[in-house]
């Protein structure tokens, strides 16, 4: 047996051009290094929230209420005072709507809620755990503890290759949810 | 600055150019099944656009993609249920002559283990040390599967001659 002759038994084997221009495809398709997307979405959505569903919040997160005011008043002056500008409901507060028995629908007004956003795990993540070590765990950490997802992953000893599979589940996820197809093909 | 100049940047169109075919017929010999062995060697040009560390030379960048290749592989290998031969048809339409044909089939009857050092050794060329990095074992074991590996092959060899 002349083990010479390997080389050029497997000489032959060559990628096709049609072959190299579908992985040189797929390559172009991908990021160097970390994906943002995930977090995008998320910042996304905790943007959304804070904006969209709590009516004047903006303008009462100042610690002045007459300079709040005194900025709404130049702004309907510049516009010429002939179009909409939003104003916030000053009698609005979240224990007047619990009283209403409006809690459930109102709860999302209740700004102390929003530092918990950040402290949720997403679903796709918290199924690599066992569930009920996930449940203890979670009645366990504090929602000030910071950056829950890498408590998370510390704590389970989640693989990289598992995290990944989620990130990107969690990415299709989000984006749906936010029509991110169509926000992208804008131009 | 030296060192910095003497850095490869990733380059996909490049190294796909110059390792495409290494690592499509490592790939190939590894795995027994040309359409897993193009999906293997994507998911390595994948790994090194997003993964690739700065190279220290084309040896090194070349080394990188081989263990990259044959760790891909080795997965590959781990989930699948059944094993894979390349069919005679297949050995046939990838080889040029009925030599070649034989040699390769022969190759696809040695155990996974033995086929890729024997591969790295005779086709790309590597000694002992090198491929005992690329495979993460010692080049003790590199030495007995090369041992091993040639031992089958002319078993392999005789059995087909007679």
């Amino acid at each position: 047996m002349d083990f010479s002759k390997i080389r050029p038994a497997v000489d032959d084997i060559v990628l096709s051009d049609e072959q190299k221009e579908k992985i040189l495809d797929a390559c172009r398709g991908k990021k160097r290094k970390f994906n943002y997307k995930p977090l995008a979405f998320a910042a996304a959505a905790a943007v959304t929230v804070v904006v969209v569903a709590s009516p004047g919040f903006l303008f009462r997160a100042g610690s002045s209420d007459n300079a709040a005011e005194n900025v709404k008043e130049d702004y309907y002056n510049s516009a010429g005072g002939d179009f909409y500008v939003y104003t916030a409901d000053e009698d609005f507060s979240p224990q007047s709507a619990e009283e209403n028995g409006a809690a459930s629908d109102m709860s999302v007004f209740d700004v102390s809620l929003f530092s918990e956003q950040y402290s949720v795990i997403p679903r796709e993540f918290a199924t690599l755990a066992d569930s009920t070590e996930y449940e203890s765990w979670v009645a366990e950490i504090s929602p000030d503890g910071g950056m829950a997802l890498m408590q998370f992953v510390k704590h389970f000893g989640i693989e990289r290759s598992d995290f990944d599979n989620a990130n990107i589940a969690y990415a299709a996820r989000t984006g749906k949810f936010f029509n991110a197809d169509e926000i992208y093909s804008q131009k | 600055m030296t060192a910095d100049k003497q850095k490869i940047p990733p380059d996909p169109e490049r190294a796909v150019e110059e390792y495409g075919n290494s690592l499509y017929r490592l790939c190939t010999v590894m795995l027994q099944n040309c359409d897993d062995a193009q999906d293997a060697v994507q998911d390595c040009f994948l790994r090194y656009i997003t993964r690739a560390p700065d190279f220290r030379s084309a040896d090194h960048e070349k080394a990188w993609l081989i263990r990259v290749a044959t760790n891909i592989c080795k997965d590959m290998l781990r989930y699948r249920k059944h094993s894979s031969y390349l069919s005679t048809d297949e050995i046939r339409n990838l080889t040029s002559s009925e030599d070649n044909a034989q040699i390769l089939g022969m190759l696809g009857l040695l155990e996974e283990k033995y086929r890729t050092v024997i591969h790295l050794h005779y086709v790309e060329g590597y000694g002992t040390n090198e491929i005992s990095d690329m495979l993460g074992i010692t080049s003790a074991a590199v030495r007995k599967r090369l041992q091993r590996g040639r031992e089958k092959l002319r078993e392999i060899y005789e059995k087909e001659a007679i």
